[in-house]
Parts: structure tokens; C-alpha cells; sequence
């Protein structure tokens, strides 16, 4: 079932360059084409680049633009009648392996577990979507740990020292906006919209150090506006800055979950913080964490699982920024 | 008829005064927000019929004012038309524990949150011709 070879010399060779990063508890060795500029692609990794970091990988990924490199998906293997119409998964594989075909961003996922080992074919880097583009690889990072007691979570994360929170709710709720409140107010931030989170110990890993906001919403955040990164995409898309650049060594790499927050905009200035049940969290986690990455209902039963775990709160943000960090802290320290 | 939850598709959490259901592949979630519902749901996770969760709810709660036929009828037929529940051929009716005393009976229904499904509408699939596959986009 070894559709590439991927210790041949002739495969070897469409790859020039080399990264590692630190996913979670792994690393990654993330191999590409030098004809590929994927500078501002990797960007929102940057704080989790190995520098020194030459031999010892857990997983490697293999990228590859199929319009600048000559290499094909055998037809045979796309046999619409094969394919889930669900998540683009190819049906029927051994279970050593997992095949996605992704129609919309035109990409191909091949994952070979016991080599350790995934391709990742788009046609070009502009056919990445915006959502994968500021967070990049998280289609790759879902299907890779899927299996295991990690999983990709719609959240936002801020620590103190090594504990913290997530901020959990669907597009527009306020957690990027909560998230910067906080880091401008001293607390570290680890993401204002994906975390890879270990189900089991209850730990948050950073991924991506970039953080998005509609172009007015900047209003509240002046001083961060010449950092927007693709003014000339807004106000279509948000505007995206990156964190590692105007906040160096705020960014948490990862932290002991301590409780659930689920943001809310109050229409007043203050912000309050009261217990919630369960099932608002799980409501608020796992419809939104399951349907952006096409996950399973054993990943739904992952993330419940985890939420049961945790105090669950709501935060009713206001409109006095430092009151949304002073909150978010007091939680921190309470549980 | 017997229904049955359907194992395949759903992910559930079930407390005591509220189940939250998750259906998958239809980008939809539900809850039942009450004590009285999520009795019903339990008795489905094995195949029951109709006639035994009516005979089951009048031996454990207080349904002197309710129509209890129209009721359940009506909340079978939701959770059949959300796929939550499935026709299956064996009866697997377990009588629960009887509760003592009638329990307060509260109004069954199903509050159904499609506020997500536009993320699964993006189909990653059928965003493309068919006959010419993949990479060739619309």
C-alpha cells in the first residue's frame, strides 16, 4: 500500500528544506521544496521552531505544491464512490494508513502510520483556505493525532506561569478579543483559536502565535494595528498579527488546564465571571471543534470526556479591557 | 416498531436533567432540557417501542393532565426525523427500576441548534466535478 517511496533517492530529492518544530510533546520534521515560499505560511509556527534540532523527529511531514513539483495522486485511489462524503476520507485503506482528498483547497493528505510519515499535496499555496492559512497544518495535525488522547480544540488559551485557561465558543464570541485583553495586561497567550489539547492531562499546547480580528474591532486595540500583516485582505478577511513579533516571550508554549471559560459579550462595561454546566460547555466545545475539522464521534467522546474534567465557566466580557484579563487571571488562581 | 439510538453517527451526553446529542455527519446538536426527556432517551439506548415508553412514563410519572400519546408520538417523530433514533427489528425493552412515588412530569422536546452547520456545508468532496476528480476545482 506504499503508494511513494518516500527513502528513494528520486523522492528524497523534491525536498530542499527542512524545519522542526515542537507539536505538543513531538516533534515534528516538516520537509519542503525549495521552490516553495512558505515564509508567511509558517509564520504563526515560528514559536515553535527547533533550532537546534537536527536528527531525532516523532513524525514528519512532507509538503508539496503539485503545480512546482512534478508528483500525482494514482487515479485509481480517487474513486468517488470511495470517498466519505462527510470528511474526503478514502474508504476501505488498511488501517495503517489515511487518505483525505480536500475538493475545496484542492489538497491530498497521505498518512502512513508506521513510517511516520504524511504527504501533504496542495496545488498551490493560494488554494490554501484562510482558516488553514492563519493555522497552518491543523488538517494535517487532526488526522495525524486523531487516534490518540490529543485533540485539535476550537479554543483559545492564556496562562499564568504554567496554569491556565480556555476560552471556548464559535466565531465572533470574543475570544480573540479576550485574548489580546490579556496579553496587553501581562498574561501569556497561547492562541486565540486552536490548541492542541491533551485530553487526558488536561494540558494546552500552543500552535499558532497569530491572532485575528474584523478590521474594526482593532479599534479597541490601536497600538496593534500597524502590525496587521494583510491589511490589503481586509476588511474581506480578518487582519492577522503576529504575536511573537510585538510580544516576544509572552507566548506559552503550553500549560495545565485549570477550567473553561465561555466568553460572552455583556453590553456593559464590566466583566463578570459565573459557573455554568456542563452542558454549556459541551455545547460550546465540541459542535464547533468536531464539524471545523470533520472529526468522529469518538472524538466528540474524547472532548466530553475532557470537559467533565473541568470547572466550567462563562465570562460576560465588557467593554473595559483590563477588567477581562483581571477576571481571567482571578479564575486562574481560584482552580 | 422499535426505535433505538443510533450508535453510528451520534455522539451523547447524558446527565440527569439534560442530554446533550451531537449528529455528526448532520452538523446538527440537540438538547433534551429535561428530566422527563432524558428518561426517554435512556430507554431508547435499547429498542423499545412507542406503547413501552407510554406504559413505562404513566407507571413513573404524575400524567393525569397530559396527553401523553400526543406527546410522545410527537417526540418519537423528532428524534426520527433528526436521525437520532432508528428503526430496528429486535425489541430490547428493559423495565428501568421503578422510581417511588410519580415523578413530576415535564413537556417533551427536542430543541434543535443548527447554528454550526455552515461549517460542514463546505463539502470537501463534491466542491469539484465529478467526472474530472481531483485537483481540477469548480
Amino acid at each position: 500500500m506504499g503508494l511513494w517511496d518516500f527513502r528513494s533517492e528520486d523522492f528524497k530529492q523534491k525536498f530542499g528544506e527542512v524545519f522542526y518544530y515542537k507539536i505538543g510533546s513531538d516533534v515534528l520534521r516538516f520537509n519542503y521544496s525549495i521552490k516553495s515560499n512558505l515564509t508567511f505560511y509558517l509564520e504563526s509556527l515560528s514559536h515553535l521552531l527547533l533550532v537546534n534540532e537536527k536528527d531525532h523527529f516523532d513524525f514528519q511531514i512532507y509538503f508539496l505544491e503539485t503545480d512546482l513539483v512534478n508528483i500525482q495522486v494514482p487515479v485509481d485511489l480517487l474513486n468517488w464512490g470511495n470517498i466519505n462524503p462527510y470528511n474526503g476520507n478514502l474508504i476501505g485503506l488498511p488501517t495503517d494508513y489515511i487518505g483525505v482528498k480536500n475538493s475545496h483547497e484542492n489538497s491530498f493528505i497521505w498518512i502512513d502510520k508506521n513510517q511516520k510519515t504524511i504527504l501533504y499535496l496542495v496545488k498551490n499555496i493560494g488554494c490554501i483556505t484562510p482558516n488553514e492559512q492563519v493555522a497552518p497544518l491543523r488538517s494535517v495535525l487532526h488526522l495525524w493525532y486523531q487516534d490518540s488522547k490529543y485533540f485539535m480544540c476550537h479554543a483559545a488559551g492564556i496562562s499564568v506561569g504554567e496554569a491556565g485557561v480556555i476560552l471556548t465558543a464559535k466565531g465572533g464570541s470574543g475570544k480573540s478579543t479576550s485574548s489580546l485583553a490579556c496579553i496587553q495586561n501581562g498574561l501569556n497567550y497561547a492562541g486565540d483559536d486552536f490548541l492542541l489539547v491533551d485530553s487526558e492531562a488536561c494540558i494546552a499546547y500552543s500552535l499558532y502565535n497569530v491572532a485575528k480580528l474584523e478590521l474594526n474591532q482593532f479599534e479597541m486595540f490601536k497600538e496593534l494595528k500597524p502590525f496587521i500583516e494583510n491589511l490589503e485582505s481586509t476588511p474581506k478577511e480578518k487582519g492577522q498579527i503576529f504575536l511573537t513579533k510585538i510580544f516576544p516571550g509572552m507566548i506559552c508554549n503550553q500549560f495545565k488546564i485549570k477550567a473553561l471559560l465561555i466568553p460572552v459579550f455583556s453590553k456593559g462595561k464590566d466583566t463578570v465571571v459565573f459557573r455554568c454546566s456542563k452542558t454549556d460547555a459541551i455545547k460550546a466545545l465540541v459542535p464547533s471543534s468536531i464539524w471545523i475539522m470533520r472529526g468522529s464521534p469518538a472524538s466528540a467522546n474524547k472532548m466530553i470526556t475532557f470537559i467533565n474534567k473541568l470547572d466550567c465557566f462563562k465570562l460576560a466580557t465588557g467593554t473595559d479591557l483590563i477588567q477581562i484579563a483581571e477576571k481571567i487571571k482571578g479564575v486562574i488562581y481560584e482552580n | 416498531m422499535n426505535f433505538k439510538l443510533n450508535e453510528v453517527d451520534l455522539s451523547k451526553v447524558i446527565f440527569d436533567n439534560e442530554a446533550v446529542i451531537i449528529n455528526i455527519p448532520a452538523g446538527r446538536y440537540y438538547s433534551i432540557n429535561s428530566e422527563t426527556g432524558v428518561s426517554v432517551i435512556r430507554l431508547l439506548e435499547n429498542a423499545t417501542t412507542t406503547e413501552q415508553v407510554i406504559q413505562y412514563l404513566e407507571a413513573n410519572y404524575d400524567c393525569n393532565q397530559v396527553d401523553l400519546k400526543t406527546q410522545v408520538d410527537t417526540f418519537i417523530d423528532s428524534l426520527f426525523a433528526e436521525k437520532i433514533i432508528l428503526e430496528v427489528a429486535e425489541n430490547e425493552f428493559n423495565i428501568p427500576e421503578a422510581s417511588t412515588g410519580l415523578k413530576p412530569f415535564n413537556h417533551l422536546f427536542l430543541e434543535v441548534y443548527d447554528d454550526m452547520q455552515e461549517l460542514i456545508e463546505l463539502d470537501p468532496v463534491h466542491d469539484v466535478k465529478a467526472t474530472k476528480g481531483w485537483p481540477n476545482k469548480k
